[in-house]
C-alpha cells in the first residue's frame, strides 16, 4: 500500500537526494573522528571508507533492482508474511529512528556550539522539526524538486570553499604517510564508513517512487560517488590546511576551514554563509530518515494516510533528542564507540538478509501467484 | 506546569487539525494509530517538561553493544 | 483568505531576529587583549574601541580612541566576566587582533591561555600572539600610537610588515601556535614587544602631540619556549637566523663591512630555505639549504667597484658569511636552551618516522642539543639598483 501512489520522482532527483544524503552530517564531524584515530592519514581513512561505501552502494543497488518499484515492506511481506515481515521491518524503522536522533543531536550541537550559544535546545529542535514536518507533508515530489534546485547552490558553495582554500594548502601536512600503521587507518575509516554510507540504506524506501522501470544501479552509485568525493575532499582539505593537531582539537573543522577563507583581505568572514552548506545536507538526510519512519509505520500498519503521524512523531523525536544528549561528551563517546556497530547490524546486515530473502524466496512468490490464475478458468471448463 | 499545558494545547491542536479528516473518511485504523502516537508523544513531552528522568535511548545502544568494548579497543 | 492572512501574520513573527542576537551597540569590540600574572591570579586587559572617537562623521571629543578595561580572576573566563562590573557591555572577541602575554605569565606557562582561546566560539584563529618583554602586557596596551588611531591595529600591522621586511620578527597566529605546542618535534617561538620611553607619558595624549613620541613600542627579539613555558630570548642576529631557517624570511637587509666603520647595504629580495634530515649511524643530522636572492642598495665604500663581476662574487661570499654566522648563532643558542624552535624534530618525523618513534621522548634534551647541522647557503646578487658605480668622487 504505497502512500502517494501517484507521486513520482525522476531518476535524477533520486540521484541528487542520495548525493546530499550521503554528505549529510558527515561533513561536519568526520574530519575530527577520522583524525582522532589516524591523525595525518585521515584522508586515507576517508578513502577507505569511500571504497567500502561504493561496495555497499552496489549492495543497495542490487536490492533496489530486485524490488522493481515495489516498496520494501511489500516485498518482505510477500515473502515472510505479515508478522515476521513486520518484525524485521520494524527493526529497520527503529534504526532509522535512532539515526534521526543522532542527526538532530548533531544539528543542535553545532548550532549551540558555534552560532547561537544561548539559544535553548528545544527551540532549535522545534524550528528544525517544523520545517521537516512541513516538507514531508508537501510530499516527496516537492522536496525532491527542492533538492534539485538546491543542488547547484550546494555544489557552488562547496567549490567556492575548496578553491578559496587552495592558497592556504600546506602539502607537508600529510607527511609522514602511513606512519601509524594500517590499523589506525581502519579504525578511523570505520565510523566514517558507517555514518556516511551505511546509513543511506534508507534510500530503499525511495525506490517505489522513482519513475521508469529501469535499473537503479547508475543513480545510486553516482550518488554515492559524488557524496563520497565531497567528503574525501573535505577531509583532505582539513588535513592540508589545518594540519592534524588542529583537526583533532576543534569539533567542527569544516567551520574552521570556512573561517580561514581570506582572499585579499576583503573576502573574509563568510563562514555563516558556508554554514548554509551543511544545513542543507543535514536537513535532507534528516528528511530522508523521517520519511522512512513515517511512511514505514504507515505501511506496517496498513494505513492509507501517513501525514497525520508526523506531528506526534516529531514530538517523540524532540523528547528523544533532548534526553539522549545530556552533554556533548556522552554523545560523542556513543557515536564513536558503539554507534557504528548499531549501523552495521541494522543498516547493513539487515539489508543483506533482505537481499537473500528477495533472491531465495523468489520462487515461492511465483508459485502462490499461479493457482489464483487457474481457478477462474476452472468453472468455465466445467 | 504552564509548559505542560502548552504541550497539551499542542496535542489538542494536532488532534483538531488531523482527526476530523480521518473521521470523515471513516479511517478508524489510522485514527487509532494516530491517537496512540499522539498520546505517547504528549506523555513523553510532558514528562520532559516536568523534568522526569527519562531513559536515554543511546544508553540502550550502549547496553546492546557493550560486549564489543567499543571501536577504540577493536 | 483568512488562512492566508493568518499564515502571513505568523511569518512576520520570524522576522523579529534570532534568539541570541547581539546588536552592534551591545558589543564591546575588543581589539587587543593582554594577560598578566599578578599575585596568584590573572589580570586581563582588554583594549576596546571607542567607536565615536574613530568615526569620521561624529565630532571628535577628547576621549582616547580606545579604552582599557581590566578584570581579575583565577581563570581567564572569570577575569573576562568580571570586566562587566566596570564595562557597560559584554566583550566581543570576534575582532581580536593582537594578544599580548606578559613575560611573567609566559614563564609560568601559556597552555591555558591558548586552550581558552581555541575553545571559545567567538574568537577566530587569525590574531597574532606576542610577548611583552620586560614589561607588563597592560603597559603595552596603554600606548597612544601615532599615525594609526587604534594601537592594536598599529601593532598588528607593524608585526606583519616587519615580518615581511625586516626579519627578526614573526607573526604567529593562534592556529600556528596550537600546532607548534601540540607537536613534540618543534617548540613555540613568539616575537617580543618592548615599550621604549616612559609609559607614563605614553598613556596620555601628549605622546602624540610631539614630533617624536616619547613613548613608543618596538618589536625586538624572539622568545623561545620549552613546552609552554618561556625560557629565553634570542637577540637580533639570532632571531634573523631563526627566521631564515624556518623559511619565514621574505625581505631584509644585510650590512657588509667594507672598510673602517663603513658598510655596504645588501637587500634580500627573496629567501627560501629547506630543511632536510638524515640519520647517519643512528645519529640525526640536519642539512639546512638556504637560497637567497639579493640586491645591492647602498654603496658607501668608493673602492668597491660594482662594474666588475669579481666584486659581485666577493660580495656574495661576504653576504654568505654574514648569513651563515646568523644561522649558526641561532642554532647554537637554541641548543644551549635545549629548545628545538626550528622544527627539526617535526621534519625528522616526516622524513624518518621509524627513527622518530624511537627518539621522540628524548629529542628535546638529548638528541637536539647534539645534532649536527650542515649549511648549504647560496646567495645570488642580481641587481645593483638603478646605478652601477656612482660618479661621485
Amino acid at each position: 500500500m504505497s502512500i502517494y501512489k501517484n507521486s513520482k520522482i525522476s531518476v535524477r532527483q533520486f540521484c541528487i537526494l542520495i548525493m546530499i544524503g550521503t554528505v549529510g552530517d558527515s561533513i561536519l564531524v568526520m574530519p575530527t573522528i577520522t583524525a582522532v584515530s589516524s591523525k595525518q592519514d585521515a584522508w586515507l581513512s576517508m578513502l577507505l571508507a569511500f571504497i567500502g561505501g561504493l561496495i555497499t552502494g552496489g549492495l543497495f543497488a542490487a536490492i533496489a533492482n530486485k524490488l522493481q518499484r515495489v516498496s520494501l515492506y511489500e516485498a518482505i511481506r510477500q515473502r515472510l508474511g505479515v508478522w515476521f515481515g513486520g518484525f524485521f521491518f520494524l527493526l529497520f524503522l527503529f534504526a532509522s529512528f535512532m539515526c534521526c536522533l543522532t542527526l538532530l543531536s548533531e544539528m543542535i550541537q553545532f548550532m549551540t556550539t558555534q552560532l547561537m550559544p544561548e539559544t535553548p535546545v528545544t527551540a532549535i529542535i522545534i524550528f528544525f522539526a517544523a520545517v521537516i514536518i512541513i516538507a514531508y507533508r508537501y510530499g516527496i515530489e516537492s522536496y525532491a524538486r527542492m533538492g534539485e534546485l538546491l543542488f547547484p547552490v550546494f555544489m557552488g558553495l562547496f567549490v567556492m570553499l575548496v578553491v578559496f582554500l587552495l592558497p592556504q594548502v600546506d602539502w607537508p601536512n600529510v607527511q609522514p604517510i602511513m606512519a601509524k600503521g594500517f590499523f589506525s587507518i581502519i579504525s578511523g575509516a570505520y565510523p566514517a564508513y558507517c555514518t556516511g554510507f551505511v546509513e543511506m540504506a534508507v534510500l530503499l524506501m525511495l525506490v517505489p517512487y522513482v519513475t521508469g522501470k529501469g535499473k537503479l544501479t547508475k543513480p545510486i552509485l553516482t550518488g554515492f560517488t559524488v557524496g563520497g568525493m565531497v567528503l574525501f575532499l573535505v577531509v583532505l582539505l582539513s588535513v592540508l590546511v589545518l594540519g592534524p593537531s588542529l583537526m583533532e582539537t576543534k569539533y567542527y573543522p569544516t567551520f574552521v576551514l570556512a573561517q580561514k577563507i581570506m582572499i585579499g583581505h576583503f573576502f573574509e568572514r563568510i563562514e555563516a554563509v558556508m554554514a548554509f552548506l551543511w544545513v542543507i545536507t543535514v536537513f535532507y538526510k534528516t528528511l530522508l530518515h523521517f520519511f522512512t519512519i513515517t511512511t514505514g509505520l504507515a505501511q506496517v500498519f496498513q494505513l492509507k494516510e501517513s501525514k497525520m503521524l508526523t506531528i506526534p512523531l516529531g514530538m517523540i523525536l524532540l523528547v528523544g533528542t533532548v534526553v539522549g544528549t545530556p552533554n556533548i561528551v556522552v554523545y560523542n563517546v556513543i557515536l564513536i564507540e558503539y554507534y557504528p556497530w548499531f549501523d552495521i547490524t541494522f543498516f547493513l546486515a539487515l539489508p543483506i538478509v533482505f537481499l537473500i530473502l528477495l533472491l531465495a524466496i523468489k520462487k515461492k512468490q511465483q508459485k502462490t501467484q499461479q493457482p489464483p490464475q487457474q481457478q477462474p478458468q476452472q468453472p468455465q471448463q466445467n | 506546569m504552564a509548559s505542560v499545558f502548552a504541550v497539551l494545547a499542542l496535542a489538542a491542536a494536532t488532534f483538531w487539525l488531523e482527526a476530523p479528516a480521518l473521521i470523515r473518511q471513516k479511517q478508524f485504523r489510522e485514527l487509532v494509530i494516530f491517537l496512540v502516537l499522539l498520546l505517547a508523544g504528549s506523555a513523553l513531552y510532558s514528562a520532559l517538561m516536568l523534568q522526569v528522568k527519562l531513559p536515554n535511548p543511546f544508553m540502550f545502544i550502549k547496553w546492546m553493544y557493550a560486549w564489543t568494548g567499543g571501536t577504540s579497543t577493536m | 483568505m483568512l488562512y492566508k492572512f493568518a499564515v502571513s501574520m505568523l511569518c512576520l513573527l520570524l522576522l523579529t531576529g534570532c534568539w541570541s542576537r547581539r546588536e552592534l551597540n551591545e558589543l564591546l569590540i575588543v581589539l587587543g587583549m593582554g594577560i598578566d600574572w599578578e599575585d596568584g591570579h590573572y589580570l586581563v586587559s582588554y583594549q576596546v574601541v571607542n567607536p565615536s572617537e574613530i568615526s569620521n562623521q561624529q565630532k571628535r571629543g577628547d576621549r582616547p580612541p580606545s579604552t582599557l578595561f581590566q578584570g581579575r580572576g583565577r581563570t581567564l573566563f572569570e577575569a573576562a566576566r568580571s570586566v562587566t562590573t566596570e564595562a557597560p557591555r559584554k566583550v566581543y572577541l570576534g575582532h581580536l587582533q593582537i594578544y599580548v602575554i606578559g613575560e611573567e605569565a609566559a614563564r609560568r606557562g601559556i597552555n591555558e591561555l591558548i586552550d581558552v582561546s581555541a575553545r571559545d566560539n567567538e574568537t577566530r584563529m587569525d590574531f597574532n600572539i606576542i610577548i611583552a618583554k620586560g614589561t607588563k602586557a597592560e603597559n603595552v596596551l596603554k600606548l597612544y600610537t601615532p599615525v594609526e588611531k587604534l594601537p592594536s591595529y598599529s601593532m598588528q600591522q607593524s608585526l606583519q610588515t616587519s615580518e615581511k621586511n625586516w626579519a627578526p620578527t614573526i607573526a604567529v597566529t593562534l592556529d600556528e601556535a596550537l600546532t607548534n605546542l601540540s607537536s613534540q618535534g618543534s617548540e613555540l617561538a613568539l616575537t617580543g614587544i618592548r615599550v621604549i620611553g616612559s609609559p607614563e607619558i605614553g598613556e596620555t595624549k601628549q605622546n602624540v602631540e610631539k614630533f617624536l613620541p616619547p613613548s613608543r613600542f618596538r618589536y625586538s627579539g624572539i622568545a623561545a619556549f620549552k613546552g609552554d613555558k618561556l625560557i629565553g630570548w634570542l637577540n637580533e642576529r639570532e632571531s634573523r637566523g631563526y627566521t631564515d631557517i624556518t623559511n619565514n624570511l621574505d625581505s631584509t637587509t644585510i650590512a657588509i663591512p667594507c672598510g673602517e666603520q663603513r658598510y655596504l647595504g645588501v637587500e634580500v629580495t627573496s629567501s627560501n630555505s629547506k630543511i632536510k634530515t638524515k640519520v647517519v649511524n643512528g645519529k640525526p643530522e640536519v642539512e639546512v639549504a638556504i637560497r637567497t636572492e639579493a640586491n645591492i642598495v647602498e654603496r658607501s665604500c668608493t673602492d668597491v667597484d660594482l662594474s666588475k663581476p669579481e666584486t659581485i662574487k666577493e660580495l656574495e661570499a661576504k653576504t654568505k658569511q654574514s648569513v651563515q654566522t646568523n644561522v649558526e648563532d641561532a642554532v647554537s643558542r637554541a641548543k644551549e636552551m635545549k629548545s628545538d624552535i626550528f622544527g627539526f624534530g617535526t621534519q625528522m618525523e616526516k622524513d624518518h618516522p621509524a627513527f622518530w618513534n624511537q627518539v621522540k621522548d628524548k629529542w628535546r634534551d638529548e638528541y637536539f642539543p647534539k645534532i649536527k647541522v650542515n649549511y648549504k647557503i647560496q646567495i645570488f646578487i642580481r641587481d645593483t639598483g638603478t646605478t652601477m658605480n656612482s660618479t661621485i668622487k
